[in-house]
């Protein structure tokens, strides 16, 4: 085990010197490629039209790249809609008590496919003589960190978990919540605990005081608190936390019907499985027809990259609320509790405790959240934009990341290249592709001197930056497809002008992706190369 | 896949866009080759390069075009034919982006029927003066914009006037008649948007007397008179005439500022008052070339880093920055602001200045001159920008003629029609039309030169949607 210490605190001179250059690097090579893009522009517009245009086309290759795992990710969370989760838990608990495996007789070709994954899981499962205890030993401990939710944001999220196909009696679901949350806020917490208590194994009410040493104000130290708490519950109760699966739900997270039972199979078909954490698709469904168009874009945005992700086990992080070992979580001395970023902080920190042997497995089920409203547009737009800003801060990963791996002996330099490479290009790519598809793009052209407007090129360049942007729609195309097919179906019947309506609320892609996703973003990363570090800050939420 | 998709497809885009191209026949193998921007007004025209036709009209892109000369024609229904030879380089475009396409039968219009004897341009205004006689009453105004005309003086107290002169100023709605009869002298200032009500006169009481008279387009209650190497300031409204102080060799108005080349060999800006003044230029090179001249020279300041000095005599001094360019016998020029181009005019000949940025050349550059592009004219009369800088429109003598400047050799003349002799001629490059007087009849006629409502205004991504890559119609 990797003894790193996954927190910027107390750190050694040299130490904090690297951290500080690690923190800087991010928002420089995101300034430093606008600037000097933009500079470029100006002195050197061939050159710039050049690199633009090959920009172009590396961009429309990653988005063709995206659509197609988009697709594949899709199909894969629609061939498992119907799967009968809990049927194949008992057919693992049949594999553990040497009884025989009986595979049901497909009834249609979606089951069919789903079954010949199952059979390959199962064939992995039994080759790696690692087999889970019984299911009916395995318990969920549900951490739902609250500060200002009020009941109508909590209690679907209980509701969904009591009736879920996993058995209830099985789950401990502990509120934590902040000291200094409001009264209305922990007497709805209580209220909604005394509604469930009896509905699960357990429900805790657990109050995370204010000002304990080390902590800065966020989730991640609540919600740490709140598991340390759950944890002396199961020890008395005599649980092995080795039975434990930890789930840390945003506070208006509900549950598909399935999550538990899914949730509950992939922890028991997994031989590496108190090694992993456990990412559901996240979707943002619980008022999506409530709020502005933009909004509902980018949240459609958020959860298309989740399911792309969902794609390569290799390359996913965690993010959102998602699950994972207790013994893990433990080992791993829980979550940071000095980091907004809590949700992939603590995939880091395991990545670099276990010294690599630790992965995030894909769940294709999904867990819906709501999209930021903020009541007025305005309002909804400056939140929108502030919740962005703090999953973009998710780049302090980046500085802790770097100096765990270079601490690390055992983690393969291909690894450790390959984590930080995608680590890093990703939070560049978020703060400036935006800005040079959108803007930089056309730049060359509107400056163009006498030399570049005599030149082919300058007649050239707009007309292959067209054709990829035209190709590049066939993807958008496909993606409002699968946002049709995705999206709940509306209480309202909506008019087919309404639909068209929402399909053409695509276009306003552009504009969305530079205020609402790279400004952020590069704002983040300036936060971090200047060293003013931020806080958690509850979004507004409301139904 | 997609990273050997990207290896491969990349640098091949880049070649693409730097115009290689692969070559079959006598020429084969990759070859760097420029393409043709055409663009024509009216659209439409059908592009023929060679013997070839191409499938597509005009704006049109034709790629892939090896080095060397092409026969080009373009082919209107109902116009005449364009025809030109273009080069062709390696990785450059030959840009014709603004064709002008003549119809066979030329659309003139009748505008004013009476039978004129001059026309008057008001520069920079909506506004046509149209004399039949010296009478004032005789006298009629044209709203050009509007397409009317109305008598200036209606009312019949200057029925038997005769005025001698009239000075307009650019941009100034404002007239002023020189009224003389035998018993005295008299002035009439009149406003053309208010009419004969806003008229103001005053007589030989007053020694208003001038051999160059400015005002300011901004502020018409004061007139600058120069007479006998001094500048003086007419008060309009209340007919007071001040003298200015120290002698000038020239001066000029630019909107609420005096500008004054003073005898002692100071360039300054003033208020009209000359109470806060500021020397601009002490430049030993523009005060030597304006000392040999007797002549008050007309400071026009036509953009903030150039200013134009044209004397009496004929001389036009130009002077940006640290260059200063001068011309003998030059009867006019009109300042091109978008394009930073002047063109200038002697009795033969027409010339063409470019004026770079100030950051952009250095001392006498060679951008910085003036290419005559037209000589041998017998007597030209005055010459108007058009098509966006890439036209001129001249009278020699009395006939009209368009000058193609965007070529790529010499400049194609085209002539467009004759008009009234010794008559003025108003163009306007916004409307596209051609004011004139017209030969038998004398009646106002105004030509579309530019069929505006025909031109197509084309965004420059969607030009490319058009773009022709050699199809060749069957």
């Amino acid at each position: 085990m990797n003894p790193f210490r996954f927190t910027r605190q107390g750190l050694t001179k040299n130490e904090a010197r690297l951290e500080r250059f690690f923190e800087v690097l991010p928002g420089l090579t995101s300034w430093s490629v606008l600037i000097g893009l933009m500079i470029l522009i100006l002195v050197q517009p061939i050159i710039a039209a050049l690199i633009i245009i090959v920009f172009d086309f590396y961009w429309l290759l990653r988005l063709f790249y995206l659509t197609l795992f988009l697709t594949i990710a899709y199909l894969r969370l629609s061939l498992e809609e119907d799967t009968d989760w809990l049927s194949r838990i008992h057919q693992i608990d049949a594999l553990k008590k040497n009884e025989a495996v009986a595979v049901n007789g497909p009834r249609g070709w979606k089951e069919r496919i789903s079954n010949l994954f199952f059979k390959k899981e199962i064939k992995s499962l039994s080759a790696s003589s690692s087999l889970p205890v019984l299911s009916n030993e395995i318990y969920h401990l549900v951490i739902v960190p609250a500060f200002k939710e009020t009941r109508e944001i909590l209690e679907p999220g209980v509701a969904s978990y009591a009736n879920g196909s996993f058995p209830s009696k099985q789950m401990l679901i502990v509120f934590a919540v902040e000291e200094r949350a409001g009264e209305d806020v922990k007497r709805a917490a209580e209220d909604i605990r005394l509604k469930y208590k009896d509905a699960f194994f357990d429900f805790l009410v657990v109050i995370h005081p204010d000002g304990i040493k080390d902590e800065a104000r966020v989730k991640g130290a609540n919600a740490t608190y709140a598991a340390k708490t759950a944890r002396k519950l199961l020890e008395e109760r005599r649980i092995p936390v080795e039975n434990v699966i930890v789930s840390c739900f945003d506070a208006d997270t509900v549950v598909s019907q399935n999550y538990f039972s899914c949730l509950t199979y992939s922890y028991m078909v997994c031989p590496d499985r108190e090694r992993a954490s456990f990412q559901p698709i996240p979707v943002y469904h619980n008022n999506i027809w409530e709020v502005p168009g933009f909004a509902r874009i980018l949240e459609m945005g958020a959860s298309f990259f989740q399911l792309t992700e969902a794609t390569h086990p290799d390359r996913l992080v965690t993010f959102s609320s998602h699950s994972m070992s207790f013994k893990a979580l433990v080992d791993v001395n829980y979550w940071p509790v000095d980091m907004v970023s809590d949700d992939s902080a603590i995939f880091w920190k395991a990545l670099i405790h276990y010294e690599g042997d630790y992965r995030a497995i894909p769940m294709y089920v999904t867990v819906s959240m709501d999209v930021v409203d903020a009541g007025g547009w305005w309002q909804t737009c400056v939140n929108v934009y502030k919740q962005k800003r703090r999953w973009a801060w998710g780049v302090e990963n980046f500085p802790i990341v770097m100096r765990g791996f270079l601490q690390s002996n055992k983690i393969s330099i291909f690894e450790r290249v390959r984590h930080s490479f995608k680590l890093f290009e990703g939070h560049v790519a978020w703060a400036t592709w935006p800005f040079i598809l959108g803007i930089m793009g056309w730049l060359p052209g509107i400056f163009a001197g006498q030399d570049f407007s005599d030149s082919v090129l300058f007649y050239t360049a707009p007309r292959i930056s067209s054709v990829i942007f035209n190709l590049a729609s066939l993807s958008l195309i496909t993606t409002i497809i699968l946002s049709l097919c995705l999206l709940p179906k509306t209480k309202i019947k909506h008019s087919f002008w309404r639909r068209v309506i929402h399909a053409l609320e695509w276009l306003v892609i552009p504009l969305v992706a530079i205020f609402f996703s790279a400004m952020p973003a590069l704002d983040a990363q300036t936060r971090l190369m200047f060293g003013k570090y931020m806080e958690f800050w509850v979004t507004d939420k409301r139904r | 896949m997609f990273v050997a998709l990207f290896i491969i497809g990349a640098p091949k885009i880049v070649f693409y866009a730097l115009g290689y191209s692969y070559k079959i026949g006598s020429e084969k193998g990759i070859v760097q080759t420029g393409l043709i921007y055409l663009s024509s007004t009216p659209p439409g025209a059908t592009v023929y390069i060679g013997g070839r036709r191409y499938r597509e009209p005009t704006p049109a892109i034709i790629r892939d075009l090896l080095p060397g000369n092409y026969p080009i024609r373009l082919v209107l229904k109902d116009h005449e034919t364009w025809s030109k030879s273009v080069p062709i380089e390696a990785a450059k475009a030959s840009v014709l982006g603004k064709i002008l396409l003549n119809p066979k039968k030329p659309e003139w219009r009748k505008r004013v029927l009476d039978r004129f004897e001059d026309l008057i341009v008001v520069p920079d205004t909506r506004y046509l003066l149209l004399r039949k006689s010296d009478q004032l009453d005789a006298v009629q105004i044209y709203d050009w914009k509007q397409g009317k005309a109305s008598s200036l003086f209606v009312g019949g107290a200057e029925k038997e006037s005769q005025f001698s002169s009239v000075s307009v100023a650019s941009g100034s709605p404002h007239v002023l008649f020189k009224v003389e009869s035998k018993k005295k002298k008299r002035w009439i200032w009149i406003d053309l948007d208010k009419g004969e009500k806003s008229k103001i006169t005053w007589g030989d009481e007053i020694p208003f007397q001038s051999d160059k008279l400015v005002w300011s387009e901004k502020d018409s209650r004061y007139l600058f008179t120069y007479y006998q190497g001094s500048v003086s300031r007419f008060d309009v409204e209340k007919k007071t005439l001040v003298p200015m102080g120290e002698p000038v060799q020239g001066f000029g108005v630019n909107e609420k500022k005096l500008l004054l080349l003073t005898n002692d060999n100071q360039f300054k800006k003033t208020d009209f008052f000359d109470k806060n003044s500021k020397v601009m230029i002490k430049n030993a090179n523009l005060l030597k070339a304006l000392a040999s001249e007797n002549d008050p020279f007309e400071v026009k300041r036509v953009a903030s880093d150039i200013v134009f000095y044209l004397s009496g005599a004929g001389t036009l001094l130009m002077h940006q920055g640290k260059t200063l360019i001068s011309e003998k016998d030059i009867l006019g020029f009109h300042f091109d602001k978008k394009h930073r181009k002047a063109v200038l005019w002697r009795a033969d000949a027409i010339g063409i200045i470019q004026f770079l940025k100030d950051e952009e050349g250095d001392v006498l550059r060679p951008s910085a001159k003036v290419e005559w592009i037209l000589k041998g004219a017998r007597q030209l009369r005055h010459v108007y920008w058009a098509h966006d800088g890439a036209y001129l429109i001249f009278q020699d003598q009395n006939k009209i003629f368009l000058l193609e400047l965007e070529t790529f050799g010499s400049p194609s003349v085209h002539e467009l029609l004759e008009t009234k002799s010794d008559s003025q001629i108003f163009y306007s490059d916004d409307s596209g039309e051609l004011f004139y007087l017209d030969k038998k009849t004398g009646n106002l006629m105004s030509l579309e030169v530019i069929p505006k409502w025909k031109v197509l205004e084309v965004p420059f991504s969607i030009l490319q949607e058009k773009e022709k890559e050699g199809k060749v119609a069957a």
